[in-house]
């Protein structure tokens, strides 16, 4: 059996006792052979007078390790000590085990080795403990943080905890390179505390960040879901900037990362991602609500036009025409009230005044039919050119100059219709106002040279309902 | 006399035996289970496979606490078996969460791979069905918008490639899936109005 091992073993009964007792050189010593279950025996030195006074640890020792027999002083002792001794001189042990007589060496050996032992187990009694119960405690608390996904929601707290731990051992080991009685663990214990501490408050604040985070995510996705269907809806076929739609559509791409990152319960990333989706959806979404707000500026101007339009069709029992670029829809009135309704097509950038020529903007203005041009006359069908630019337009277009809104070197433009060859499903015109052929012949019909003709932005609020312009596959008009 | 002289040579001996005996600190294993823990760390087991690798932080720190509850021992009674034993564990576990970041990230890659390679070819068709779309007088004015959407896409798709080539595959697979899906809506777009074209051009006739 190994010493080390031997004395682990049965190190803390013998220190207890050994403490207890004393040794004077004249004393007589004797030898306890111990026999426990399942082990092989061993061999403690004790001084005699000595048991008695600690026969109590001895006996709590002997019942722990379930021992079968012991030898005391030089008779063999039942471990049991409620038993009846039975008992036989230790020479004669000795005598009928090895068939020797006991050796005067052996006591001698025992004087040498027990005033060694004795100060060992004092040292070992009296040295510093270290705080294992501190370390034990901080690593549950690491476990628990990192468990937690501290690392991902609370990684300054999870980093210091861990730099705390990293500490204390080191702050251990160093004092586990002292000899025994010049220890002292207290810079460790301080250590292995704070690491706790620190762990269990990331643990903390990583359930809660997470919590939050999982929540802000969800509730950030939906609303930049809605307004990314309320961007689509309203403004999604106008012809807005192209670079506010990439910006939107960059927008798009991140708010689908951030779900992506949302399912696959990164929360921390989810948030980030739909943070950089905000900015850019709601960029382009209140560039556009701006310019769009701008533009509807004009909305009472426009109302007005189309109700003295259809004011004086009313007054001279005569047809009159309003043109609703955003409803895409021109309405002819007779009377004042409206005798037919036709879907329209406009010019790819047909939101928005007409500035200069080319622009393929439709003006906005009140108008006059100036020539009616039949089959064969007309590129496209039939058309009613108007007698745009007029003079408001005239002198419109003069102040963009004077304001620097279009080049000097730009010119007004004309030769704006009502044509045919519409029904395309697309804005396609340079500015015209196309119908469907068979609509352009009932328009044609209806119409006359000087019939007044209304062009407007729109005739309804932007809220109320308004924005339903073309798509590229947009219904049928 | 002659018996002191012995017991003192068999106490000598005896002494000298016992610390020899002692058992020394498994500084080896220690260090083997760290290096499989910073190699853990490289193939970004926190990231890939983050669960085996917070067990294999604690499994360390709980072997290294024991090293050092050994070390507080008298040098006689120390034991590094139970230590020696979790270093093992240790060890092991590190270079299993290591092949498990691995084999995670090589399948997030492979995802990742694939959604670019399907988000381009969708782009290509994309592109090919714009010319089909219907378009009037003015040719692309009608298709700038989407244009303009697709643009955006292949940027997702280059900047999906640009993390797959820097090695974040979970950013390039979320980047290749949303611009996969974007791109998809487009294309559907594209085919309902070339459907509608159809349709009106059969009305037409």
């Amino acid at each position: 059996m190994q010493c080390g091992t031997f004395l682990a073993d049965r190190g803390f009964s013998l220190s207890v006792c050994t403490v207890a007792g004393f040794v004077r050189r004249n004393q007589t010593l004797r030898l306890y052979l111990i026999q426990t279950k399942n082990q092989e025996p061993g061999i403690l030195f004790w001084p005699f007078n000595c048991f008695r006074s600690h026969g109590f640890c001895m006996q709590k020792y002997f019942a722990r390790t379930k021992s079968k027999w012991i030898l005391v002083g030089n008779r063999i002792v039942a471990t049991n000590f409620n038993q009846s001794i039975k008992s036989i001189k230790l020479r004669e042990l000795w005598t009928k085990l090895s068939g020797t007589n006991l050796p005067q060496w052996l006591l001698w050996l025992n004087v040498a080795i027990f005033p060694m032992l004795l100060i060992l187990f004092l040292v070992l009694e009296i040295a510093p403990k270290p705080p294992i119960v501190k370390f034990e405690q901080a690593l549950k608390a690491l476990s628990q943080a990192r468990n937690a996904e501290s690392r991902v929601y609370a990684g300054e707290l999870l980093k210091a905890a861990e730099l705390c731990w990293d500490k204390a051992l080191k702050a251990w080991r160093k004092e586990n390179q002292k000899f025994l009685l010049s220890r002292d663990y207290r810079v460790a214990q301080y250590l292995a505390e704070s690491s706790t501490k620190l762990a269990l408050e990331s643990s903390s604040k990583s359930k809660t960040s997470k919590e939050s985070s999982k929540q802000i995510a969800s509730a950030q996705i939906s609303i930049l879901k809605r307004q990314v269907e309320e961007f689509k809806s309203q403004y999604y076929h106008l012809p807005v900037d192209n670079l506010l739609r990439k910006e939107f559509a960059r927008g798009e791409l991140k708010l689908k990362e951030s779900e992506f990152a949302y399912i696959r319960k990164d929360y921390k990333q989810a948030v980030a991602k739909s943070k950089e989706a905000a900015f850019f959806i709601e960029k382009a979404g209140a560039s556009v609500t701006e310019s769009m707000n701008d533009y509807f500026d004009n909305l009472p101007k426009w109302q007005r036009w189309a109700k003295e339009t259809i004011a004086w069709s009313a007054a001279t029992d005569s047809v009159a025409i309003v043109v609703d670029k955003m409803a895409h829809v021109c309405q002819v009135y007779q009377g004042g009230k409206v005798i037919a309704q036709y879907s329209i097509e406009l010019g790819p950038q047909w939101l928005g005044p007409k500035l200069q020529r080319g622009d393929k903007a439709t003006p906005e203005g009140q108008y006059r039919i100036k020539k009616k041009k039949g089959a064969g006359q007309s590129k496209y069908y039939k058309a009613l050119e108007i007698d745009y630019p007029n003079g408001a337009d005239l002198a419109k277009f003069r102040l963009a100059k004077q304001n620097g809104d279009v080049p000097s070197s730009a010119q007004i433009g004309g030769l704006i219709e009502i044509h045919g060859d519409g029904g395309k499903g697309a804005n396609w015109t340079s500015g015209c106002v196309a119908l469907k052929n068979e609509e352009m012949d009932e328009m044609f019909d209806l119409a006359s040279v000087g019939t007044p003709i209304t062009i407007v932005g729109s005739l309804k609020a932007l809220s109320n309902g308004n924005g339903n312009g073309s798509s590229l596959a947009k219904s049928d008009k | 006399m002659k018996a002191k002289q012995v017991v003192a040579i068999l106490a000598i001996v005896l002494a000298m035996s016992m610390m020899i005996g002692c058992a020394k600190a498994p500084q080896q294993d220690v260090d083997a289970a760290k290096a499989a823990l910073d190699a853990a760390k490289a193939a970004e087991a926190d990231r890939y496979v983050p669960a085996q690798y917070n067990a294999v932080k604690d499994s360390i720190d709980a072997a290294l606490a024991e090293v050092e509850r050994q070390n507080s021992k008298f040098a006689l009674f120390r034991s590094y078996g139970k230590a020696q034993k979790k270093l093992q564990e240790a060890l092991t576990a590190a270079n299993a969460a290591k092949d498990a970041a691995a084999t995670e990230k090589e399948k997030v890659r492979a995802e990742a791979q694939d959604l670019i390679t399907k988000a381009q070819a969708a782009v290509e068709e994309s592109k090919k069905l714009m010319k089909k779309a219907p378009r009037g007088k003015e040719g692309r004015a009608a298709l700038e918008a989407i244009q303009s959407d697709l643009t955006m896409v292949e940027t997702s798709i280059t900047e999906a490639n640009t993390a797959l080539t820097n090695g974040d595959m979970l950013t390039a697979r979320d980047k290749a899936k949303a611009a996969f899906e974007k791109v998809n809506a487009i294309n559907q777009e594209l085919q309902d109005a070339i459907a509608k074209k159809a349709g009106l051009s059969k009305r037409a006739k």
